[in-house]
């Protein structure tokens, strides 16, 4: 019964990513091939050639209209059931075949809702995918950093910390503070490339200063003094300080300062999302180090990365997989309802949660509502029962 | 986790703070046009009055947000934080570059500022006259401006002296050059690249955290401004925390109330059926966001085509008598606060139920509920009074996980039904760019976050025996 669950939603999962990923040749309204000399004059586009019944030879998508793209004949939402017009040559109303009817409806601008839905499946895997991945990767080194040298820490000297706090502070002032006009230009793309080996130029000799400065103070006894720093202790109270502010009300405010595009947001997910992750990995990567293996890895004389890669991060992924199959539903449910909010990706971008916030604003379009909603909820359904039943395999 | 209460204040202090610095950098924000607005709005100046600029520098400086940011800065020798006293991005590069192979940043600074007073004499002039060698000499000024930096002036100058159309010019030419001449003369562009800390105790943090030109600070709970209406946002505020804070701490004394007896009853009863019927309304509250069950429920019960029993939106009736007690003000509101709370409810609940019932099994499998079997306790005095009193700690630590959460989800309820609420206010700080509301609001809400996870320790500390000896 549950392995019937189970590979639906695997099922349910590849199916929309595969819709994901052929959007544009699912959902598009331009034909994939058409003769352009065949365009026959009075007509603007091949498409209305095509409903007036002049020409049969162009390919149409699966869906034959873009989203978020208006149609104005079918515009204030447009139910599923209702007959689609169109004006043909003559200007005389007429109905548009079955082939180019709005099988999920339309919403207030006359777009249609299966575009939107197929478009707006695509905008939210593609963040959940990238937020999760770069979540992950912070979580990793995080994690197992916390993990790894939770009991006896790094010993760092004095002489150490302080050459890496003049580094770093060298490649801010003089890679990016003085000219920080010059990468303004450059970014906005008018600039040439000369300043970048000034800059190159002066980093080699600073760091070849600070590495004779270095070599002098290890000299010096009170610099060469050696302190103990706990990573596991710095890292859990970054861990506590993201967690002070609520996500959505920290990423409501990022949102404001960067205009959201699809990365954009993807990094800013990314970015808040690692928390849980690391928590998890440090536990059970301390868990690991009561285990002996890596005991014994390090007596049989492994390396530092040759055990990480090799015997932590593999034996990780029972512990990673669910959590990171929650993450993904959790970046697409907050997404859509900062989309709902007005105030994730522009406004003429469409996305499931774009389509729900029309379907509020229209009380009697049921459509608007239904099919984005279902969507949504099957996916995050199908990600919440992978990812629990891996779950329940451990109780 | 077993850390110490010393070293658990210790975190919670530093997230504190984290959330203050967080909240002061939005504060500092200021969108384009909020400077205009003031003016416009207080001295009832508007951006074709010939000292628009000068004004608008007036201003800032009795704002005092021409002040560097925090008590101390990074930054080169050269720079004294003269920039701020320029008005378009355009002067602040032609500026910083001077600054760059000059480095001496007094002289860079009147020159800079002299360029700008010929300026606003060319537009006056420009208002009065239309001559073509007004146009002609502002084109050059245009070019001395920009280019100062990279060329040679001299025959820049000359040029300009020589050039017979521009003998109206001399006097603010001859002003310029001997500017450019103290500029030149003695140039240090050393200093514009040795980095240097500079320290101020004149600063904005200080201005917003112990009272400044702007509000009288944070430590007397005063959080400035808004920019836009001028109304203090503590005021602006007060009601709404009461509506938000009253919603969430509802739903969560609901859901724990109807879910923890609830779960224990179902593990209690031991139905398979039951069981299937538990996680699937687990799952479904998992899988519902809350925006979804707000359209369907305002579909399926605010709908004047289906079922209009509730209103759609608001908090009580339009036109409610001011004057009626507070019980009938709450009489008159509850049809309004049903949807809300059943949306705030309804994933909560899901997720209680099932956290407990899971809970409450692994509790199960434990030898001390073997053991009180042995002694012949009925199954309803084991889960009720034994198990129940063991999950209660994890189950109050969970609190704190999902009080984040609730606090996003009143943003989205707040919006979907009009609820003047913080979640409410923060969208429209947002899409109005109203960055001293939003900071408020992100400070409140990390330090009620912060509180929560402090009085959930606290309980958890208080309630598990074993915690209060380990610690000790």
């Amino acid at each position: 019964m549950k392995k019937k669950y189970k590979k639906l939603s695997v099922l349910w999962l590849g199916f929309i990513t595969l819709l994901s990923i052929a959007a544009p040749f699912i959902a598009n309204e331009k034909p994939f091939f058409f003769d352009s000399s065949e365009l026959k004059t009075g007509y603007t586009d091949y498409r209305q050639q095509r409903l007036d019944g002049k020409n049969n030879s162009g390919f149409f998508a699966l869906i034959p209209y873009s989203s978020g793209v208006a149609d104005a004949e079918n515009s204030g939402p447009h139910s599923p059931f209702e007959k689609n017009y169109y004006h043909n040559s003559q200007g005389k109303k007429s109905v548009i075949p079955l082939r180019f009817h709005h099988w999920m409806g339309t919403d207030a601008i006359g777009s249609d809702v299966a575009a939107g839905v197929v478009f707006g499946l695509r905008h939210s895997l593609f963040i959940a995918v990238t937020a999760m991945v770069i979540a992950l990767i912070i979580a990793l080194v995080m994690g197992i950093m916390s993990g790894y040298y939770s009991m006896y820490g790094v010993r760092i000297s004095w002489s150490t910390i302080l050459f890496f706090v003049f580094l770093v502070w060298a490649i801010w002032f003089y890679g990016y503070h003085i000219f920080s006009n010059e990468w303004r230009m450059f970014f906005s793309g008018n600039s040439s490339f000369y300043f970048l080996l000034k800059i190159l130029f002066i980093i080699i000799i600073l760091t070849s200063i600070i590495l004779v400065l270095k070599k002098i103070s290890d000299r010096i006894s009170f610099l060469r003094k050696e302190i103990n720093i706990s990573p596991d202790r710095w890292i859990t109270a970054t861990t506590q300080l993201f967690i002070s502010v609520p996500q959505l009300i920290l990423i409501i405010t990022l949102s404001v300062f960067f205009q959201p595009s699809a990365f954009k947001i993807a990094v800013i997910f990314g970015l808040l999302m690692w928390t849980d992750l690391s928590r998890v990995i440090r536990a059970e990567v301390l868990k690991m180090k009561q285990e002996g293996f890596i005991e014994s890895c390090i007596a049989s004389g492994l390396s530092t990365s040759q055990i990480v890669f090799r015997h932590i991060i593999p034996n990780l992924k029972t512990v990673v997989r669910p959590l990171f199959l929650f993450g993904l539903a959790s970046v697409i449910l907050t997404e859509s309802g900062l989309s709902f909010l007005g105030l994730g990706m522009g406004p003429d971008t469409v996305t499931l949660g774009s389509l729900l916030a029309q379907a509020k604003e229209n009380m009697d379009a049921w459509w608007l509502m239904l099919f984005p909603g279902v969507f949504l909820f099957v996916t995050i359904l199908s990600l919440f029962n992978l990812g629990n039943q891996n779950n329940l395999c451990g109780n | 986790m077993n850390t110490s209460p010393t070293k658990k204040l210790a975190l919670y202090i530093l997230s504190g703070f984290a959330v203050v610095l967080t909240s002061f950098f939005i504060a500092v924000q200021m969108p384009g046009d909020a400077l205009d607005n003031l003016l416009l709005r207080q001295e009832k100046v508007s951006v074709s009055s010939s000292d628009y600029e000068i004004k608008k520098i007036e201003m800032a400086h009795r704002m005092g947000i021409d002040k560097p940011l925090f008590y101390f800065r990074l930054s080169s020798l050269a720079e004294t934080g003269y920039e701020i006293y320029f008005a378009t991005e355009n002067k602040k590069d032609n500026y910083s570059n001077l600054l760059r192979k000059y480095g001496n940043s007094k002289e860079v600074y009147l020159f800079a500022r002299k360029c700008q007073y010929a300026d606003e004499v060319l537009d006056a002039l420009n208002k009065k006259y239309n001559l073509s060698a007004i146009d002609k000499f502002s084109g050059n000024l245009q070019f001395i401006q920009k280019n100062s930096a990279a060329t040679n002036m001299d025959s820049v100058w000359t040029m300009i002296e020589k050039d017979h159309s521009l003998t109206d010019f001399r006097s603010l030419t001859l002003i310029l050059k001997q500017s450019w001449e103290k500029l030149s003369q003695q140039p240090h562009s050393y200093r514009a690249y040795t980095p240097a800390i500079a320290f101020s105790a004149d600063n904005r943090f200080n201005d917003w955290f112990f009272g400044g030109p702007l509000s009288q600070g944070l430590i007397h709970f005063d959080l400035g401004t808004s920019f836009f209406t001028g109304e203090k946002i503590t005021s602006l505020l007060k009601n709404k925390i009461a509506w938000s804070l009253g919603f969430s701490l509802t739903a969560i004394f609901i859901a724990f109330i109807i879910g923890i007896p609830l779960a224990a009853w179902i593990v209690y009863k031991k139905n398979k059926n039951l069981d299937k019927f538990i996680r699937l309304f687990a799952a479904t509250g998992y899988a519902m966001p809350v925006y979804l069950v707000g359209v369907i429920l305002l579909f399926l019960f605010s709908n004047p085509d289906l079922l209009n029993i509730f209103p759609s939106s608001g908090v009580k009736p339009i036109g409610l008598n001011d004057n009626v007690s507070i019980a009938g003000k709450l009489w008159a509101s509850i049809p309004y606060l049903i949807l809300p709370l059943i949306c705030y409810t309804f994933s909560l609940l899901a997720f209680v139920v099932s956290t407990t019932g899971d809970l409450l099994r692994g509790q199960m499998l434990l030898p001390y509920i073997v053991t009180a079997r042995a002694k012949g306790l009925d199954d309803k005095t084991i889960v009720y009074h034994h198990a129940l009193k063991n999950v209660l700690p994890p189950l109050i630590s969970l609190l704190a996980n999902i009080f984040p959460a609730i606090i996003g989800g009143s943003v989205i309820i707040e919006t979907l039904f009009s609820i003047p609420g913080m979640g409410n206010e923060i969208v429209r700080a947002c899409l109005s760019r109203n960055f001293p509301l939003l900071s408020a609001i992100i400070l409140i809400s990390g330090f009620a976050t912060i509180v929560m996870y402090a009085l959930v320790d606290i309980a958890v500390y208080r309630l598990d025996p074993r915690i209060k000896s380990s610690a000790a």
